[in-house]
């Protein structure tokens, strides 16, 4: 059962790690939309971290019982929902982010290339060492 | 399997709580931004630094972790990286399931572009755009006069006609309904509506339509903080699909454990293959 804590925990620490920058992302243009609202976009940004509870709640409800389907032709696999995310991020980053980033940093490019490099080594990091 | 209720069962409920609040730290950011007066000002900087930072986060995630664990064949049972037959089945669930993301985010992107009827209306009568210059504004809007089918409202036979209604209502001591109708045309005309006063009035008659007027930016004035909430809009659901999964895998892993603990039927090695799935997801 230690194992099982330490191993989640880790995990865990992963996710942590890398719902910063998720949290700068959502809450930045947000405010820049609506200057005068920082709380909202700061609880805009939290409820985006609390699917993550959500979605743990929803596989202890309802995969305690049956077991999680691990089966990798399954439509509903745990592979595909990340096919699934891994689309809308893709898409999402290449058609609206990143034009959108080079479209505001119209003086210097140096931000740009700052966000752009630290997102790849928190991630990576994240990845290969915890 | 145990049924019972254990401490420890509800641990990645706990876990995944205190990883999803750390986005609390990464949105505690905006209090940090200088403020001017009531608005806090996020420098072009800044929006530039933390719109890559997301794109980033987003791409080197799906390259390096999402999409090899996708493609990873399990059925060999070791750790070396196995591809999955291009012409299979299971091949076909992913690249679908890869496109069904990808036209949620063209779903959400005509979502977040619709104009509204009395936008576009708006659009016609203030000469289509507040930000083109002065020059080619009054070019559009005597464009618009001379063509389309309101031309009598801005030129002053109208307002000869007005007076004359005004007149004959005097006379008549009552308000005809076509002068009604042409006396809000004018207010109108006169005091074009600006998307927020208009976003105000629909969300008292309707608050489903203020809500969706909230949240596709269109109460928004400039152009630059409308296409900024345009992204934070898609972010916010993008992050939020990509963190439902995250939460799904934690506790998946942990039931996993569980399950290995009290069934033992599980072998070490696939243990470790699940658990390495979403270490290495994270």
């Amino acid at each position: 059962m230690n194992k099982q804590i330490i191993h989640t925990t880790v995990t865990s620490k992963g996710i942590m790690i890398h719902n910063i920058p998720e949290g700068i992302a959502i809450a930045i243009p947000c405010l820049k939309a609506r200057p005068d609202q920082p709380w909202m976009s700061f609880a805009l940004a939290s409820i985006s971290g609390l699917a993550e509870p959500l979605g743990a709640f929803v596989a202890l409800c309802f995969f305690k019982g049956v077991g999680m389907d691990k089966s990798q032709d399954a439509i509903m696999s745990l592979e595909n929902i990340l096919a699934f995310v891994a689309g809308i991020m893709v898409i999402v980053a290449s058609l609206e982010l990143f034009p959108e980033a080079l479209r505001n940093a119209v003086d210097t490019k140096k931000f740009f290339w700052y966000g752009t490099l630290s997102g790849i080594v928190i991630m990576s990091l994240t990845e290969f060492y915890i | 399997m145990s049924s019972s209720s254990s401490p420890s069962e509800w641990q990645p409920l706990y876990l995944s709580s205190i990883a999803g609040a750390s986005t609390c730290i990464g949105a505690a950011v905006v209090f940090c931004q200088p403020k001017q007066g009531n608005k806090r000002v996020v420098p072009p900087g800044m929006m530039a630094f933390s719109l890559a930072l997301a794109g980033s986060v987003m791409v080197t995630v799906s390259v390096i972790s999402i999409i090899p664990e996708c493609l990873h064949d399990d059925s060999f049972g070791d750790e070396v990286f196995h591809m999955i037959p291009f012409w299979s089945l299971i091949m076909l669930y992913r690249i679908s399931s890869f496109t069904l993301g990808a036209a949620l985010y063209f779903g959400l992107s005509w979502l977040l572009n619709v104009p509204e009827p009395e936008e576009i209306l708006q659009d016609v009568l203030m000469g289509e755009s507040k930000d083109l210059p002065d020059v080619e504004r009054i070019q559009r809007k005597s464009f618009h006069n001379e063509d389309s089918e309101r031309q009598p409202f801005f030129s002053t036979d109208r307002e000869d006609e007005m007076h004359f209604e005004r007149n004959l209502e005097k006379e008549m001591g009552q308000t005809s309904p076509v002068s009604r109708m042409k006396k809000s045309e004018s207010k109108e005309i006169d005091h074009p509506p600006s998307p927020g006063n208009n976003n105000g009035k629909n969300k008292a008659d309707n608050p489903f339509l203020g809500f969706t007027a909230w949240s596709t930016g269109k109460d928004l004035q400039s152009k630059d903080e409308q296409k900024a909430w345009r992204v934070a809009m898609l972010l916010f659901v993008s992050l939020f699909v990509h963190n439902f999964p995250e939460g799904l895998a934690v506790a998946a892993s942990a039931l996993e454990s569980t399950n290995l603990g009290v069934t033992v039927t599980i072998g070490e090695c696939k243990k470790y293959e699940f658990k390495s799935l979403c270490v290495t997801y994270e």
